[in-house]
């Protein structure tokens, strides 16, 4: 469980990039959309989100700001910073490096 | 922008805590949605959430700047401790400050006498120059023409010069004065790099017979003895009841290396011959760059085998000494300020001993407290660093306290030293206050770390279970404090016969029989202008005069003219002509 925990935690961070590239939301709505577009594959923990939000911020990946939300109520949004969104493409790029490196290992290996 | 999370530390307990209850809330909703009972739907969402410290706890340690957090946290909780315990903070902070104080004290002589920056370039490159290899002090006087042929002869000085400090008589002002007057060639000042403030230093020639009376001033003597005077320049002054012009005034600090006010060419002082039996001048100078002391001494040492050949009745037995002169300076404090300043380390580390003896004591009580705290899961490192951090304000108060003392004994200790320490300006200056600030940092680390490391090793639940109120075990406690106690017993004892050999030779030295009694004996000395009294029988009335009006002064039992008074320091030559007396 520790050795995934690693793997799934620097995906963790390139999935919250890429959700909050489209654009800002809250840490509920960041979990909810991972969830759906992955077609309930991957649910983010509470446990795994929150950190790893607040570790990206303290990168500067992730700027946060309080605003009212949809219930009038305040909550924290996230948005992605210059610097996060060209740490997204680089992690989106060498994402898919890998990724396609391992298909063909496995298909043809 | 990462630093002011560090001042937004109040606000983000709340923040964090608004953020997951509004998780909560909707998690709680979107359960409700899917058709869930109220209640259901809360338990759904709590066990999805988890355990919310846990995270919470995550979150708190990815904050940037939590170290200083808990840092100051564990300060605060040090003061509120101490305050509990205010006769063992008062013990702590007097230890503290005596060592400190002292440790301060003696760091800023040191800091004063021996690592001066000198204002001058390259001050390795210049020298002493003594022609008598025997000499007690790696000095001995010099003839002018024997000079001349150094100078002229030589190849690994870039300056060679003459230098002899003698008191002069400043008349002429508001009342007579006796300033300290150095008697230089013209390239005494190359040799020191100094450069004039106003005016102009010497020029070539004009340090010989019949050369112009002509005077450079201190900066210091312009300050305090002619005011400051805007236009010092061209003044006359009577120096030595002679007229002098000040051509120049040399830049702030420059002391050139003894303390003196006013710089004259070598020709006027009183003893000068052109001749080699007159020795009365100090030869100074600066090496080549790319020269050494060794090759300067024998370059020195093969022109002076010369002179003793050619000039046997004057130069027998001359023999070169060539010494950095930064090291003749202080060679005769060097090594009892060293002594003095390893003593009160010394002093310093039975203070930090002895603390740390009183705050193991004290922690053997918080045994209990320990336990809990290990575990609630503090790590031992944790433990640590939190009663080193404990000891830091003990240690700031102590170290202030030990600056302040430091400050206000300082003049006095100052009185009680050598004369030779009265001209030096030692102060507490930026470099002093680095030093004891390190210092007080180093020695809260000192004394609170082997009971720290002590007191963090528990027995663990063994300790709970026994009644935290219980008798605990303290063997390797009492070890540890064996152990320090044995320490500070052997510092104190090398310290204190160290102290007591050192007063036994000077109560020696005081009451040695010199074989004359100085007690109201009062001293004083004087020098009469040459070109008013110029023959040695007028010179004879004076002395008489002076000595019978002294004799009449009330008070006064006797009285009496010496040339060198003993034990003075000075030396002289005396002649004596077969029926008649000489005096000079």
């Amino acid at each position: 469980m520790g050795e995934q925990l690693d793997l799934l935690q620097g995906t963790l961070d390139l999935l919250i990039l890429k959700t909050l590239a489209l654009e800002a939301n809250h840490g509920w709505g960041i979990a909810q959309r991972i969830q759906q577009v992955s077609r309930d594959v991957l649910q983010v923990g509470q446990g795994s989100l929150y950190p790893a939000l607040h570790r990206l911020e303290n990168k500067g990946l992730i700027s946060s700001e309080w605003r009212s939300s949809e219930s009038n109520r305040k909550a924290k949004y996230y948005e992605l910073t210059r610097s996060g969104r060209s740490q997204l493409a680089r992690e989106l790029s060498e994402w898919r490096r890998m990724s396609g490196a391992i298909a063909l290992v496995l298909d043809n290996a | 922008m990462k630093f002011r999370r560090i001042f937004r530390r109040s606000s983000f307990e709340p923040e964090l805590e608004s953020e997951l209850e509004y998780h909560l809330e909707l998690e709680f909703k979107k359960n409700l949605a899917s058709g869930m009972s109220e209640q259901e739907a809360w338990r759904q969402a709590k066990i999805a959430f988890g355990g919310m410290e846990g995270f919470k706890q995550q979150c708190r340690e990815l904050r940037f700047g939590r170290w200083f957090d808990s840092a100051w946290r564990d300060i605060l909780y040090g003061l509120r401790l101490l305050r509990k315990s205010p006769g063992f903070a008062f013990v702590a902070v007097a230890i503290l400050a005596l060592s400190i104080g002292a440790n301060t004290a003696i760091f800023s002589a040191v800091n004063a006498v021996l690592l001066t920056r000198w204002p001058f370039p390259h001050p390795e490159k210049i020298v002493f120059v003594s022609e008598d290899a025997h000499s007690q002090f790696g000095l001995s006087l010099t003839s002018v023409l024997n000079f001349e042929d150094y100078r002229r002869d030589q190849r690994t000085f870039e300056q060679l010069a003459l230098w002899i400090g003698q008191s002069v008589n400043l008349t002429g002002q508001d009342r007579p004065d006796r300033l300290v007057g150095s008697f230089v060639t013209t390239n005494f000042f190359d040799v020191f790099g100094a450069k004039p403030w106003l005016g102009r230093l010497f020029l070539q020639g004009e340090d010989q017979p019949g050369g112009p009376y002509i005077a450079v001033l201190s900066y210091a003597a312009w300050q305090t003895r002619f005011g400051g005077d805007p236009r010092i320049l061209g003044r006359q002054i009577t120096l030595n009841n002679e007229d002098y012009a000040i051509v120049g005034v040399l830049p702030r600090g420059y002391t050139l290396p003894f303390e003196s006010d006013v710089f004259v060419t070598a020709q006027h002082q009183t003893s000068y011959h052109r001749d080699r039996s007159t020795k009365e001048f100090v030869m100074v100078g600066r090496i080549k760059q790319n020269a050494t002391l060794a090759e300067a001494k024998a370059d020195l040492n093969t022109i002076a085998q010369r002179l003793a050949h050619d000039y046997p009745t004057e130069n027998a037995g001359i023999g070169i000494v060539v010494t950095d002169f930064r090291q003749f300076l202080n060679q005769s404090v060097r090594k009892p300020l060293l002594v003095l300043l390893a003593a009160v380390a010394l002093v310093l580390l039975i203070a930090c001993a002895n603390l740390a003896n009183l705050i193991l004591a004290r922690g053997l009580q918080r045994r209990g407290e320990m336990v809990i705290r290990t575990a609630l899961g503090a790590v031992r490192l944790r433990i640590i660093r939190q009663l080193v951090s404990e000891a830091i304000p003990v240690a700031f108060v102590g170290g202030l306290c030990g600056i302040l003392l430091a400050k206000l004994l300082l003049p006095l200790l100052v009185r009680m030293a050598p004369s030779t320490f009265h001209d030096i300006n030692i102060v507490l200056d930026g470099r002093v206050l680095l030093f004891s600030s390190l210092l007080t940092l180093l020695t809260a680390v000192l004394f609170a770390i082997a009971p720290a490391v002590q007191l963090s090793g528990t027995e663990g639940a063994s300790a709970l279970n026994s009644g935290i109120r219980g008798t605990i075990r303290t063997s390797t406690g009492s070890r540890v404090r064996a152990a320090f106690v044995i320490c500070q017993v052997a510092m104190s004892i090398m310290l204190l016969v160290g102290a007591s050999l050192l007063i036994r030779s000077f109560q020696k030295l005081m009451s040695s029989d010199t074989g004359l009694s100085s007690d109201n004996l009062l001293t004083m000395e004087y020098r009469l202008p040459r070109n008013k009294y110029t023959t040695p029988d007028a010179q004879a009335v004076f002395h008489r005069e002076l000595a019978l009006r002294v004799a009449q002064v009330p008070g006064v039992v006797s009285s009496a003219i010496v040339q060198c008074l003993p034990f003075s320091g000075n030396w002289g030559n005396i002649n004596f002509i077969r029926g008649r007396c000489a005096s000079s």
